[in-house]
């Protein structure tokens, strides 16, 4: 079943749990039944089964819903890359990576989430950060907010050799490829340097914005 | 006395349960950064709390009535 009729139908399933529970909520400060056997098993349902349920399903929806590209671009300064990726004519490489059918409509997440087991916690806690940073300094920025915008750390190689071997034939025959493979590895060279395949976000590197008065 | 206090307890504990609910529904439908923060943290809490004083009111109520005078 596609992957995004999964996420409406958990949505409307856990709208539906949050409803059942918010009549038996109703129910029980509306009609103040006595306080018997049965009421504190109906309250057990409102209060604790249908809840639980609904809130570990908000917390599916709400990881799934953050990895998406039109998430990232819930903040305005993102825009111009989300509207990049999601133009057909563009030939950046994140847009070109915006176009496969598996992770297409996520494909920020594909590049810029850390890898490996505490992966989506480091993720999670740093895109916590860039909300942060958001709310407290980049609200007035201008749209196109340029160089102000910048990776914490260097873009690391594993976070393309993750999909991209660097042990197919086809890699290994690239004659740059086979040249700089002890920077790429170490990542002295990144691989979206200027002239390989970067930069990644070409709009996004021009002389720093005028800062706002 | 201790049924009233049950019972102001156990609507206060619906009324947190509500204000749960309506944060995760507010994820749900309007999934921007802030709702979705406040639904898969705030809301987890205050949820939890609820659940948290329906289990007390239920043993003290199982207290009261020397259930667990039994063990
Ligand atoms: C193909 C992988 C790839 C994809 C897909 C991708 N990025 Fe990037 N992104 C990079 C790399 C690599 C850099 C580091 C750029 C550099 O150092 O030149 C970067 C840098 C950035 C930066 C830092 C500022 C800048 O412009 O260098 C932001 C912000 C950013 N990306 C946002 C996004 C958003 C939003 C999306 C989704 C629309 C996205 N990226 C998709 C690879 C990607
Ligand atoms: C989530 C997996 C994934 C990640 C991460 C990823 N790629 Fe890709 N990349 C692909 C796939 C799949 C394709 C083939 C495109 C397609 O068919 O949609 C591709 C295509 C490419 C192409 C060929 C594009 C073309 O139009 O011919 C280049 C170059 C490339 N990637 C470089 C990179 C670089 C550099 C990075 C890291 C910044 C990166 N990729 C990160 C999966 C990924």
């Amino acid at each position: 079943m596609n992957d995004s009729i999964m996420h409406e139908l958990l949505i409307s399933g856990t709208l539906a749990c949050v409803g059942l529970a918010a009549l038996i909520m109703g129910w029980f400060l509306y009609t103040k039944p006595a306080l018997d056997g049965q009421t504190k098993l109906t309250l057990f349902f409102g209060i604790a089964v249908l809840p639980i349920t609904s809130a570990m399903a908000t917390n599916i929806v709400g990881f799934q819903t953050t990895q998406t590209r039109e998430f990232c671009g819930s903040c305005h300064v993102m825009e111009p890359y989300t509207e990049d990726s999601a133009n057909p004519d563009s030939t950046s490489l994140p847009s070109r990576h915006a176009r496969n059918e598996l992770f297409g409509d996520h494909n920020c997440y594909g590049c810029h989430s850390d890898y490996g087991m505490a992966g989506m916690v480091t993720t999670k806690m740093n895109g916590m950060k860039h909300v942060w940073v958001y709310y407290t300094k980049a609200l007035h920025w201008p749209r196109e907010a340029g160089d102000r915008i910048q990776l914490y750390k260097p873009f690391n190689n594993k976070n393309c050799t993750r999909c991209h071997s660097m042990a197919t034939p086809y890699f290994k025959g690239v004659r740059d490829h086979e040249g700089a493979q002890e920077e790429l590895r170490t990542g002295a060279t990144t691989c979206a340097s200027g002239g390989c395949h970067g930069p990644a976000h070409p709009f996004s590197k021009r002389e720093l914005v005028e800062e706002p008065k | 006395m201790i049924r009233f206090r049950s019972y102001t307890l156990l609507r206060i504990s619906c009324v947190l349960t509500l204000i749960g609910l309506a944060m995760c529904t507010w994820a749900l439908i309007d999934p921007r950064p802030i709702p979705l923060i406040l639904a898969m943290s705030a809301a987890q809490g205050i949820g939890t709390l609820a659940f948290l004083i329906y289990l007390a009111v239920i043993g003290m109520e199982l207290k009261n009535r020397g259930i667990f005078k039994k063990f």
